[in-house]
């Protein structure tokens, strides 16, 4: 209220309005309505997913083995697959993990990248330098290709999924970060951080990093889409999430062995899945630019 | 056939926004003869840009549009012409140089090209010719070494440099109007005094009419015979420069007069003009400046006040118009 | 331009280092020993210390590493543990079918990609602006994998204008370079016109028109030139994702490339061919990226002389 009033002393007559940078991006994504819509979706995927064993018709896993490769009927709306499961129930319980991976593999992701890349921005030099050039070992390595022999380490499976996709996306976060912080370490208050005796460690992560959340915050996500994407591959190269989890891409692994009988089946996990990832991006991009639209660039 | 260069009249220019329409400018006029210099004065909004814009017919549509008026050159309408005609006026019967030179050239292509390329489209000119004139151009800036300049780009220059890259670039072809759109806002005060006389002395030379836009009194004081002052979009008071800035009778321009500081006084505070400039696409009622004028009265908040004309110029006011002043 | 071209060259050679290394590390931190599993655990204790002496595989981890860095100059991996032949040959073989689809998506993507987005970018707001921005806003959320089964069952199975797996016809190179095709022009296209945007915003395109240049010159004159720059990054990009990519089509597809050896070391646990593989891939992006970034130089004069001056 003190910065109203003073505000107001300065621009005479004229209206104060004070929003912070939150509260007039907020504004800004409310207006936009294809990001509203998105968020909307994002929001009934995130109920899907925690409420599905009580909204899908059967469990994941429920074989019914009289009705194996059924197509789709009145008692198993999307058909069935090999085993006899719903592809319905399983379709909704593929939202458990797309959304997991989203979460889970891009907060190792964000971890990893924000901490480098705020440690070679911030330092700068040779420390910067060395930093860099492993960045870029890093990320000449196709995604898939790097996520692949992570998953030969680690061995099959959800959890390892999420470590080895999360290890693979960082850098593009490493980079933004870095270029962002040494932009911001010029400023003053950087200075006058550092002249109150605050140490390296805190001026970072106290002054630098929040101004940089709005950054992390778009270009995680943007990066959300991805790493679904490299779920959905790596379950159906067979080296992700094994039946009876149901991963979208798994199933339309399977899904592919059966195109000559039942096509149908490639249909539906595809659509969830480009359902979801253009979901994201354009919820993304509504965020970029409520957000700051200067990153339009990334 | 009038003897007037330019005559613009009553010229209106809307842009149309997610906000509302912003009338960037309402019923602007003014005239120029050949050799003669105007300034656009006025704070950032008051549509001084968008004025010059507007006489080329540069604005960019959508969102903007060319509402009304009349834009006479040479005594012919420039709103009636085709984009084809526009085109060949431009560049070359009327030339424009922007504020910024750091990003007014194209970074990708060498200062000499871009000096060519006016030539070569407007005079049809082959490469040696356009070769040749352009070095003649650099050396008429003052650029020193102009045979091996014309192979820089422009990031090899400095602000002043580029800046006179694009007068050279302007004035290659010989057009009779140049337009300024506060060419030496970006630079330092140094620099700037060079460019004004680069321009004055360029004038003088080739007879060119030009029409300075800024927001420095200071400037247009020492170049300018005749000034127009803009305020959101309507032109406030326009005559003969020594006459409005020694014996302004619109309270704006009192009010900018008397915020300039004097060296000599020793003051407490500076003088402002209390408030801000109104958003154009919310315009206050009556008078555009009546919430900020120290004159105000009744009327001046209902309704808008037209042109009176008194002590040999134009002001947009109610004091003028009714007080037999002048 | 010299000086330029040498810094990048200086980056581009401790990447490569780097990039073998991370590799060899990765592959070889496995717990399991590749013997036992190369010989089914089956044999005895001296026959696997026997063999494991032949392969090198009872040397320090540092000796082996530098070994494999020697040899690689070469063009040598070592030997498949499975297929029992040189990795080298296999690498190059599965490369050259690699490459022949991979060069074939960018090229079409790159072009189809670059006009459609530069057009989008140039009638913005119009009809086609919508139309193009549509499709490739649809097409950047689409599964590689599922657009090639997609193919497959339409074109394949339904119409059957083409084969749906190997490389025995010249057509049967349609549907997997499409399926990569088609994805990789919504994103150049998206991309390609947000740069283009970004040039016809600026200053010197208001200079251009101030001059009287002809729409169509200050569209493909003065921005696309600007343009191209950031533009031509996009082709390395898209190399990356190629290299990627092909682990998906050629599993679709059965196709005998860099991918699917890949893919099939991977389950076979075939160290040396996964590490030849993830070397070689890694190599051609970090070369590809080289050429591209000298490329850069060449365009865009302030990159190298900011960098000789």
């Amino acid at each position: 209220m003190r910065k109203n009033k003073i505000y107001s002393q300065l621009i005479g007559n004229g209206e104060a309005s004070y929003t912070s940078l939150y509260s007039d991006a907020m504004r800004r994504l409310r207006k936009d309505k294809v990001a509203m819509v998105c968020l909307a979706f994002v929001a009934i995927l995130v109920f899907l997913a925690v409420f599905a064993p009580y909204i899908a018709p059967y469990s994941e896993s429920f074989q019914d083995v009289d009705n194996i490769l059924q197509k789709p009927s009145s008692i198993h709306l999307l058909g069935t697959d090999e085993f006899g499961r719903d592809n319905l129930s399983r379709i909704l319980y593929g939202t458990r993990i797309s959304l997991s991976v989203g979460i889970v593999a891009e907060s190792i992701a964000i971890l990893i990248g924000v901490l480098v890349g705020a440690v070679a921005g911030y330092y700068g030099g040779a420390v910067d330098a060395v930093i860099s050039r492993i960045i870029e070992i890093f990320a000449s390595f196709p995604q898939i290709l790097f996520a692949i022999v992570i998953m030969f380490v680690l061995g099959p499976g959800v959890i390892n999924v999420f470590v080895a996709i999360g290890l693979v996306g960082w850098t593009g976060l490493a980079r933004v970060i870095r270029s962002q912080i040494i932009q911001l370490k010029q400023k003053e208050y950087v200075e006058a951080a550092r002249a109150t005796g605050g140490t390296s460690l805190k001026i970072i992560l106290r002054h630098l990093v929040p101004n940089c959340l709005s950054t992390i915050i778009v270009v995680a996500t943007m990066s959300i889409p991805e790493d679904i994407m490299y779920e959905a591959s790596l379950s159906f190269l067979g080296l992700g999430v094994q039946p009876p989890g149901s991963s979208w891409g798994a199933m339309l692994n399977a899904a592919r062995l059966h195109i000559q009988t039942n096509p149908e089946y490639s249909v539906f996990p595809g659509i969830a899945l480009i359902v979801t990832v253009l979901a994201f991006n354009l919820l993304g991009d509504g965020l970029r630019d409520a957000l700051d639209p200067k990153l339009k660039n990334l | 056939m009038s003897e007037n260069l330019l005559e613009v009249k009553n010229l209106c220019t809307q842009f149309h926004t997610d906000e509302g329409i912003v009338y960037a400018l309402d019923d602007v006029s003014f005239s120029l003869k050949r050799g003669e210099t105007l300034g656009i004065v006025g704070e950032s909004g008051s549509g001084k840009s968008v004025a010059a814009l507007s006489t080329i017919r540069l604005i960019q549509s959508p969102p903007g549009r060319i509402v009304g008026g009349q834009i006479l050159f040479e005594g012919e309408d420039l709103l009636k012409k085709s984009a084809k005609e526009m085109r060949k006026i431009r560049g070359q019967k009327i030339a424009m140089i922007f504020q910024e030179p750091m990003t007014s050239l194209n970074p990708v292509f060498t200062v000499g090209d871009q000096i060519m390329e006016s030539l070569r489209i407007h005079q049809g000119a082959n490469r040696r010719e356009a070769r040749d004139r352009a070095v003649e151009m650099l050396r008429l800036v003052h650029i020193p070494e102009p045979e091996k300049r014309i192979c820089d780009y422009p990031h090899q220059m400095s602000g002043g440099m580029r800046q006179r890259v694009m007068i050279a670039i302007a004035l290659c072809c010989n057009p009779s109007l140049l337009i300024c759109d506060e060419p030496t806002t970006a630079l330092d005060v140094t620099i700037q005094a060079q460019i004004l006389e680069l321009i004055h002395e360029i004038k003088e030379r080739l007879d060119t009419a030009v029409i300075l836009i800024t927001h420095d009194l200071g400037v247009v004081a020492q170049v300018a015979e005749q000034v127009m002052i803009m305020y959101a979009g309507k032109v406030m008071e326009y005559g003969k420069g020594r006459d409005v800035f020694t014996d302004p009778r619109h309270p704006y321009t009192t009010a900018l007069m008397r915020s300039i500081p004097v060296i000599e006084k020793k003051v407490e505070r500076l003088n402002v003009i209390r408030g801000m400039v109104p958003t154009l696409s919310k315009r206050p009622e009556g008078c555009l400046f009546h919430p900020r004028c120290e004159e105000a009265r009744p009327l001046c908040a209902v309704e808008r006040p037209g042109i009176a004309h008194c002590a040999g110029r134009q002001v947009r006011c109610w004091k003028c118009m009714e007080g037999r002043e002048g | 331009m010299i000086k330029y071209t040498l810094v990048r060259l200086l980056q581009t050679l401790i990447v490569l280092v780097g990039v073998s290394l991370v590799t060899f590390v990765m592959v070889n931190v496995v717990p399991g020993d590749p013997v036992a599993l190369m010989m089914e655990k089956r044999a005895d204790p001296e026959t696997m210390a026997r063999v494991r002496k032949e392969m090198g595989l009872d040397k320090p981890l540092t000796v082996q590493y530098l070994t494999l860095a020697k040899n690689a100059l070469r063009g040598d991996f070592g030997t498949s543990y499975f297929a029992r032949k040189p990795v080298g040959e296999m690498l190059l073989k599965g490369f050259k079918v690699t490459s022949v689809i991979g060069g074939m998506v960018i090229l079409f993507s790159s072009f189809w990609g670059i006009l459609l987005g530069v057009s989008a970018a140039v009638a913005r707001g119009k009809p086609a602006d919508k139309i193009i921005m549509f499709f490739s806003t649809l097409g950047m959320a689409a599964p590689s994998f599922w657009i090639a089964i997609l193919l497959q069952i339409v074109f394949g199975l339904k119409l059957m204008w083409f084969p749906i797996s190997g490389l025995r016809s010249t057509d049967s190179y349609v549907l997997p370079i499409l399926s990569l095709a088609l994805i990789y022009t919504a994103s150049i296209a998206r991309l390609s016109r947000t740069n283009m945007l970004d040039a016809l915003n600026q200053d010197y395109i208001r200079t251009a028109r101030a001059k009287g240049v002809s729409e169509l010159k200050v569209n493909l004159k003065h921005g696309l030139k600007n343009a191209a720059v950031p533009i031509i990054t996009y082709i390395g990009i898209q190399i990356k994702w190629a290299l990627g990519g092909s682990v998906l089509i050629e599993t679709v597809f059965s196709i005998n490339g860099l991918g699917k050896l890949m893919i099939d070391a991977v389950m076979t646990r075939d160290i040396p061919v996964i590490q030849g593989c993830t070397i070689y891939i890694a190599v051609v992006f970090v070369v590809a990226n080289l050429i591209i970034d000298l490329l850069y130089g060449l365009l865009d004069p302030r990159v190298r002389v900011a960098k000789e001056a």
